[in-house]
């Protein structure tokens, strides 16, 4: 019976002690140990994490213009856009628009919305391909620009799905880039910690990339100003549970651009 | 009397470990440990065993089976990059040494094909013009029986990096048809102005030279219309046999819709890069096809094995152009 006592006492030591080393030190041998495992995938990320009910499908552009076009680039995107999110022939929707203010400067971001997932996309495309205005309003931008990339996104289950605000606001838009594997780890840890983000209305949508950029999760925050993301962002260290997500999540690389 | 062999098996396991190390490295060679996700349950399963049976830990835990058990079970987390440590090494897969190149290893070695693959940033506003122009002169070299060299496909990435065309060609010979090509290309009065042409339209471009796996399908001319798929690993330097050991059981999975177009590791430009290049009628299609691919058994051990071996990885999604032999 003391055999036994002293032996846990001496494992229970040994792992104080590891965790300790391991929150010290970055590479530390010790902590291999003592890290949570991590189950083996079943099924793929879209079926695990997405909204089952609805089939959304996003698409974010991010395009970089030519610093003396920005403003005539804003202007042809926004007319462009309004004809296209209000025509129902189009089964797309813009979700936002945004100019870089913090960040990659004159990059322009955009975040559609196809409702009925890669059919709706298809569809939207074939259309698009066969209308002359479209056509030209594409071959007007491509002087305006510098390169541009793309992302097809699925949202997250435990997210809100994006919806129109009323301003004004400035949004932030956090892109995670994971290490490859741990997507799930950072759903399941997310699925949690969104409830302490909910606060002042802060949390607008969340995405995980499925084509492009592979293992990117991009989060989109609207507040009202800087002083209140500040005070929003600090509060939540204040509440039960926001380190430990800090810390299970903290090892990928956020790039934080503001909008 | 349970709890006090509860305790020994703790200890005994602790103690296993250390002596484990010292008995098990390679000589000389380097040992290169490699995370992988650990398997909890079997961990557990087996010190249930051996706690059940009342037979004495450390012979039972000798037997090959349980050996690797106990070393899996208690490897680190895959999300971590980690330097090589001794202790470290106790708990992750031993891979052995490599004894070749991997250019002998992996690819097929009846043939000897060379790939290039060519990635041109182009202009927005020049997008047209540049297709136009590749249209005239990249079919003309293809069919042409002086230049020892083939397109395999020329595309336009439509998600991705935008405005890009990605090229892919073979040269049947190896490297020795690749110099001949490039030397009579020199000499080659329009192929001289085309490239003058293309430099005005281009913001960069990149290449690399690949080989292909030999477990891949070859790439064969397909009629359309297909979108394709490239998917670029960023292999852990040093992961590149592993890879292939695994993707060679894996491919199989992956012909029901004859989606597999090629496979390609890199020798020159980027390094430890693996291409996999898949076609698909449609991007629905393309999500029905890989969704079916998870309910095949062996599949999710694939994914769990391979993904702690990569970087980075991206995916494009190409539209074939008119000039190109995959459709």
């Amino acid at each position: 019976m003391l055999m036994f006592f002293f032996a846990l006492l001496f494992a229970s030591f040994i792992s104080f002690l590891c965790r300790r080393f391991s929150e010290s030190s970055d590479k530390g041998w010790f902590r291999s140990l003592f890290v949570h495992k991590v189950d083996a995938r079943k099924d793929a990320h879209s079926n695990l994490l997405s909204k089952k009910e609805t089939s959304n499908l996003y698409k974010i552009q991010f395009h970089n213009v030519k610093p003396e076009c920005l403003d005539e680039y804003n202007n042809l995107e926004a007319e462009v856009q309004r004809r296209l999110h209000q025509d129902q022939d189009f089964p797309c929707e813009v979700v936002g628009s945004w100019n870089i203010w913090y960040g990659e400067q004159d990059q322009a971001v955009h975040l559609w919305r196809y409702r009925g997932g890669y059919p709706a996309l298809t569809d939207c495309l074939q259309k698009l391909r066969v209308n002359k205005e479209y056509l030209e309003f594409r071959k007007e931008r491509a002087k305006m620009l510098i390169s541009r990339q793309n992302q097809l996104l699925l949202e997250f289950s435990f997210w809100n799905e994006p919806l129109p605000r009323k301003g004004p606001n400035l949004y932030e838009l956090r892109t995670y880039n994971l290490k490859p594997g741990t997507m799930l780890e950072w759903g399941n840890r997310w699925a949690r910690a969104i409830k302490h983000r909910q606060e002042n209305n802060e949390a607008v949508g969340g995405f995980f990339s499925q084509i492009g950029d592979l293992y990117v999760v991009h989060h989109l925050w609207a507040y009202e100003s800087l002083q209140s993301r500040e005070e929003t962002r600090n509060s939540a260290w204040q509440k039960e549970g926001w380190d430990v997500n800090v810390y299970y999540t903290g090892k990928t690389s956020p790039a934080t651009i503001m909008l | 009397m349970r709890q006090t062999v509860d305790a020994l098996c703790v200890t005994l396991e602790m103690l296993f470990r250390l002596c484990r190390s010292g008995a098990l490295s390679p000589p000389g060679g380097q040992r290169r440990s490699l995370s992988v996700f650990p398997k909890r349950k079997m961990a557990t399963g087996v010190l249930q065993r051996i706690r059940g049976g009342f037979t004495p830990a450390k012979s039972r835990a000798l037997s090959a089976g349980n050996l690797s058990l106990w070393v899996r079970g208690f490897s680190a987390s895959n999300s971590r990059n980690r330097e090589d440590s001794w202790f470290r090494s106790l708990f992750v897969r031993k891979v052995d040494p490599r004894k070749d190149a991997h250019s002998t290893l992996l690819t097929k070695n009846e043939e000897s094909n060379l790939y290039k693959i060519q990635f041109h940033n182009v202009k927005p506003e020049c997008l047209d013009d540049y297709n136009k122009l590749c249209e005239d002169v990249l079919p003309s070299i293809h069919a042409d029986k002086y230049y020892p060299c083939e397109l395999v496909g020329t595309w336009n990435t439509w998600y991705g990096e935008q405005d890009q065309a990605v090229h892919l060609w073979r040269y049947r010979g190896g490297y020795p048809a690749l110099t001949e090509v490039m030397n009579k290309l020199r000499q080659n009065k329009e192929f001289t102005a085309y490239r003058k042409e293309r430099g005005k339209m281009l913001l960069s471009r990149r290449n690399q030279l690949l080989l292909e796996f030999s477990f891949w399908n070859e790439p064969m001319p397909r009629e359309g219309p297909n979108i394709y798929e490239l998917r670029s690993y960023q292999l852990r330097p040093g992961t590149m046999i592993e890879w292939g050991n695994y993707w060679a059981r894996a491919i199989r999975y992956r012909q029901r819709n004859r989606e597999a177009v090629g496979g390609f590791f890199s020798q020159i430009g980027d390094l430890y890069m693996v291409h996999h290049l898949w076609a698909y009628k449609d991007l629905l299609s393309r999500e029905a096809t890989r969704n079916a691919v998870w309910q095949q058994e062996g599949w999710h051990e694939v994914v769990y094995y391979t993904v702690p071996l990569i970087q980075h990885m991206d995916s494009r999604i190409m539209i074939p152009t008119k000039a190109s032999p995959l459709q």
